[in-house]
């Protein structure tokens, strides 16, 4: 099944943002940990984190009683190469269409 | 971590050098197509027509026409042998005698959920406070 859709499902809530955002600039966090840095509750925060690893955005570690999430970076920047791929073909058929338009010219 | 992307879409806008007709013309005319598009392009501009396109690399995509209104909208979606299917718009807007803005994105088709719907008609619902009544009333 195509990786894509997941993440960018994933990735469509600004909450979910937030929530990358912050796993990525601290070392792994439980959720309730998470939950003390954001504006939400613990139940909130876990759900988001099923679904941010669901789409393998986020990892997670048990480490006895506690487990703790980090971000797996790959499929956001998978995510983003591809946009950018997407973006470097139009800029290519574009400049190709204005080119053979211009040639048109009388 | 960079930026996350929240849509999966990209977008991009040109001001070409030629008028509407000519515009839809590069757009849907197979020969014209295959200067700037593909290597070979096979197009059936309706909805429903079916697309094929063939690059210099080899890769081979088929597509689906989506929405047609002339000299204004073609959206078509298509996907690659291995690949996620996406959906691409072009609109085609005058600007002035001899310029044209073509606008073009293509988004990822995410395959919504099957939802369950239970459909109550309108009038069963009108009746329903009635109903109520009657049964306490009993």
């Amino acid at each position: 099944m195509d990786p894509l859709g997941p993440v960018f499902s994933a990735l469509a809530d600004p909450t979910r943002r937030h929530v990358l955002q912050t796993l990525a600039h601290g070392d792994p966090v439980t959720a309730s940990g998470l939950a003390a840095e954001l504006p939400m509750t613990r139940q909130a925060v876990a759900k988001h984190l099923v679904q941010l690893s669901q789409a393998g955005l986020v990892r997670s570690t048990r480490s006895g009683r506690e487990t703790r999430y980090a971000l797996e970076p790959r499929p956001l920047s998978d995510a983003a190469g591809w946009l950018a791929g997407l973006g470097a073909e139009w800029d290519e058929r574009l400049a190709r269409l204005e080119r053979v338009l211009g040639e048109r010219r009388p | 971590m960079p930026v996350a992307p929240s849509e999966p879409e990209v977008r991009r806008e040109t001001v070409l050098p030629a008028g509407v007709d000519e515009v839809w013309d590069a757009l849907t005319s197979e020969a014209l197509l295959e200067e700037w598009l593909a290597d070979e392009v096979e197009l059936e501009a309706e909805v429903g027509g079916s697309v094929t396109l063939r690059f210099e690399d080899g890769e081979e995509r088929r597509g689906v026409v989506d929405e047609v209104v002339e000299g204004e909208r073609l959206a078509l979606r298509w996907w690659r042998a291995a690949g996620p299917e996406t959906r691409v718009e072009f609109i085609v807007e005058a600007v002035s005698p001899g310029r044209t803005r073509l606008v073009v994105a293509e988004r990822l088709v995410v395959p919504s959920p099957i939802t369950m719907r239970t459909s109550v008609s309108a009038t069963r619902l009108a009746a329903l406070p009635r109903a109520l009544s009657l049964v306490a009333a009993a």
